[in-house]
């Protein structure tokens, strides 16, 4: 503060100088005629040692007092890169709000960040100002603009003037950066994430769903990503698609044809009646399901059947399409929604049927299997594999997925500080000597000139 | 005739007065300059760099110290006590903490232990201890010339066999002292390698080095690779498929002087202008897609040193 009041002095002398200078001339030059005006003009010498050293001086303190004074000030443009911002969105698709990049919670991590001394985050935001970098006009159609890009100042006031701008920017625009990708970006997770269960306490077809359910969230989180980036690849030069690819085939070959194949093959089970009985309940259930099915099935028949033949003829709307043009529609009649409804059901019973001959399948191959103790070590070690696999599948997906979004996401939010610069104190310093120098010239001739 | 000379003499005064304001105002310039860059190097500035690493599972904070030459701040508790309070999970020191003009070290070494208690630190030769301990530049030939090696019975193992006293006291005082050589931490949930170069010119990276170096690279892949060097020139001369994902050097001093638009002035391998040659001379430098941090120092003697203030270097390293 008292930096930029000290460095105001000097060019408010110089300001004196130069007017009352120039108003001398003005007003003396009355006393003199035209010839005598030219003649002192032309007597003047413009080096003289007393303005030079002056000047000098003068320009030394200005230069230096100037050079405090612009550490002062420094701005960063914030841009955002991701293809959301042009929608005022955040990368999550939630509203983007640029007030967020000076928040307490962002001053907060900037002086943590940067062990900044002596100031408290109130004191610091009341430097901090923030503006998009071009502004649009919300009431005028044309000049209706969505920024994407912010401009952050600081100003140093007496309670930040000992702090160094530059790295308060920087630190602001890191903590963003920082709570920005905390907030809004994706956490990686594939799943809530669960206890891994016991394999030991679990039935072996139990432990082949659990199985299937875990390929089938890391296949449906790599869909979703491929979905995002197809053509991104990744530092082991794969894919989401190649992993998912990957994660299909070990799920067909090893969870489904070996694992399955040999629990029902051998029909192991590591407490038979339980289980058998489990399983007996379940098509029980599922044959009452297949029943309600059925019925709906054939209501639906029948509704279909009590329709006059011309109800059932297709029903064409004259309508237009987007261009203009006129043509006739084909509409949903009763008999057609009725169809697609015994279609579901039939598809039902299909599938309670098939799950019922599944489980009669299981019962009986446990029933008639003796107890064969290399056939669940077999399945064991199966499962382990599997398991491991999983892990590893997970991880790979994960890392991919990392990947992915450091390679959309690190440059989510670029910044560029524009500080203190040598050359912009440079053109200062010689604006000031060349104004110091006239207004001193100014006065050492109005000194010539006669006061009466 | 009379008319032309009038307007000959009066344009030359013209030009000679503008010369002597323009000499005077760059004389007043120039003190301004020397002024303040002599009263700004009495400090040193912290510079801030984020760089992102998927290997990274929690944030780690890397401080780097380089080139202070014996220079005042070995005595200034302000540099213990910012270091103290930017809490780094890990110092590195990369050469050139000593003068080969000096003759006591004592100072750097108490400097080394006082930060050794704030984190774990770890001390990479610079040119200027290689000198006072190893009588010499390590250029390949004067290695083989020492140990009397050659092509086919160089044993780079000799070198690293070598002591010095200077070594000695530093892990004395808890600081791991890396000569063509890593040791490997775990900061959090992230397992990081440090990779010191003792042999950073050119002709003996390969040849004395580059066993180590093959091995910090290719094992334990999953590992935070941070490779730190004091001359940059290595990376100039050579392209592996990478470096590491972290590389922290020193050496040029940010090229003594930095000239608006034109960049650093000098530095010894880059001669004038090196910025212009495609030299690593200052900040940030994107080398093989992984990022390379040249520190500036923090020896302020010298008092063409403008527009460069001495610094300490902090790196954040995040997720992203």
């Amino acid at each position: 503060m008292i930096i930029s009041l000290l460095q105001k002095i000097p060019v408010l002398i110089v300001g004196i100088l130069l007017i009352v200078g120039a108003l001398t001339i003005y007003f003396r030059s009355k006393n003199v005629t035209k010839a005598e005006f030219v003649k002192i003009l032309k007597a003047t010498k413009f080096l003289q040692v007393g303005i030079l050293i002056f000047l000098v001086l003068f320009t030394g303190v200005f230069g230096v007092l100037n050079h405090i004074e612009s550490k002062h000030f420094v701005s960063a443009v914030v841009s955002l890169n991701y293809s959301e911002a042009s929608l005022a969105q955040n990368s999550n698709g939630t509203r983007y709000n640029m007030s967020e990049i000076i928040c307490d919670e962002v001053i907060e991590k900037a002086i943590e960040k940067g062990a900044l001394e002596d100031v408290t985050v109130k004191e610091l935001k009341e430097c901090l100002s923030v503006y998009p970098y071009v502004q649009g006009d919300v009431n005028d159609k044309a000049n209706y603009h969505i920024s994407t890009e912010f401009v952050v100042e600081y100003y140093a006031s007496k309670h930040t003037e000992h702090l160094n701008s530059e790295n308060v920017i920087a630190l602001i625009a890191s903590a963003y950066k920082d709570y920005y990708i905390e907030k809004y970006t994706d956490n990686f997770s594939l799943t809530e994430q669960e206890e891994k269960p016991d394999f030991t306490k679990m039935e072996y077809m139990d432990i082949v769903t659990y199985f299937n359910k875990e390929t089938t969230s890391v296949l449906n989180y790599l869909y979703g990503m491929a979905e995002k980036g197809s053509s991104f690849v990744t530092e082991n030069d794969t894919t989401f698609n190649s992993i998912a690819g990957k994660v299909f085939q070990f799920k067909e070959t090893q969870i489904e044809q070996n694992l399955k194949s040999l629990i029902l093959q051998h029909g192991i089970a590591k407490d038979k009646s339980s289980y058998i009985d489990r399983l007996a309940y379940q098509n029980k259930n599922t044959d009452f399901d297949k029943q309600k099915n059925y019925v709906s099935f054939n209501l639906c028949n029948d509704a279909i059947d009590m329709y006059s033949e011309e109800m059932t003829r297709v029903v064409l709307v004259p309508t237009w399409d987007g261009s203009g043009k006129y043509y006739m529609g084909r509409t949903k009649v009763g008999v057609d929604e009725l169809s697609v409804l015994a279609t579901g059901f039939s598809d039902s019973v299909a599938s309670n049927n098939k799950e019922i001959m599944d489980n009669e399948l299981i019962i009986n191959k446990i029933k008639s299997a003796n107890t064969n103790a290399s056939a669940n070590a077999q399945a064991d070690a199966l499962i382990e594999l599997i398991d491991k696999s999983i892990d590893n599948f997970t991880t790979e997906a994960i890392k991919a997925g990392r990947e992915y979004s450091n390679y959309t996401m690190n440059q989510c939010i670029a910044v560029s500080i524009t500080g203190a610069s040598l050359f912009r104190e440079l053109k200062a310093v010689a604006a000031f000597a060349l104004l110091t120098y006239a207004a001193l010239l100014l006065i050492s001739i109005s000194k010539k000139f006669p006061k009466f | 005739m009379k008319k032309n000379k009038r307007i000959t003499k009066k344009s030359v005064r013209v030009i000679r007065f503008f010369i002597i304001s323009l000499i005077f105002i760059g004389i007043a310039a120039s003190i301004t300059i020397l002024g303040c860059n002599y009263l700004e190097n009495q400090n040193f500035k912290e510079t801030f760099y984020c760089v992102s690493s998927l290997k990274v599972n929690n944030k780690i904070r890397v401080i780097q110290i380089s080139d202070l030459h014996n220079a005042s701040f070995v005595n200034d508790s302000k540099l213990v006590d910012r270091i103290e309070k930017l809490k780094p999970d890990v110092i590195i020191y990369t050469g050139d903490m000593v003068d080969s003009q000096t003759t006591s070290d004592d100072a750097v070494v108490k400097l080394c232990k006082t930060l050794a208690n704030v984190a774990q630190s770890y001390f990479i030769y610079g040119n200027n201890e290689v000198k006072k301990n190893y009588d010499g530049p390590l250029t390949q030939e004067n290695l083989d010339k020492k140990f009397g090696f050659n092509d086919d019975n160089r044993d780079p193992k000799k070198l690293l066999e070598m002591t010095d006293d200077f070594a000695k006291n530093l892990e004395n005082a808890g600081v791991k002292v890396l000569k063509n050589s890593q040791d490997t931490i775990t900061i959090g949930a992230t397992t990081v390698d440090i990779y010191g170069v003792l042999t950073s010119n050119p002709s003996s990276f390969w040849s004395y080095a580059g066993e180590s170096y093959n091995k910090f690279i290719n094992e334990n892949v999953s590992n935070l690779k941070i490779m730190a060097i004091h001359e940059p020139i290595v990376f100039e001369k050579y392209t592996p498929d990478t470096w590491g994902d972290l590389m922290l050097a020193g050496h040029t001093h940010g090229g003594l002087c930095k000239i608006p638009f034109i960049g650093p002035l000098y530095t010894t391998e880059g001669g004038i202008l090196p910025a212009r040659k495609g030299c690593y001379v200052y900040g940030r430098y994107d080398v093989q897609g992984r990022p390379l941090i040249v520190n500036s120092g923090l020896e302020n003697s010298n008092f063409f040193r403008i527009n460069n203030q001495p610094e300490i270097v902090i790196v954040d390293i995040n997720k992203f």
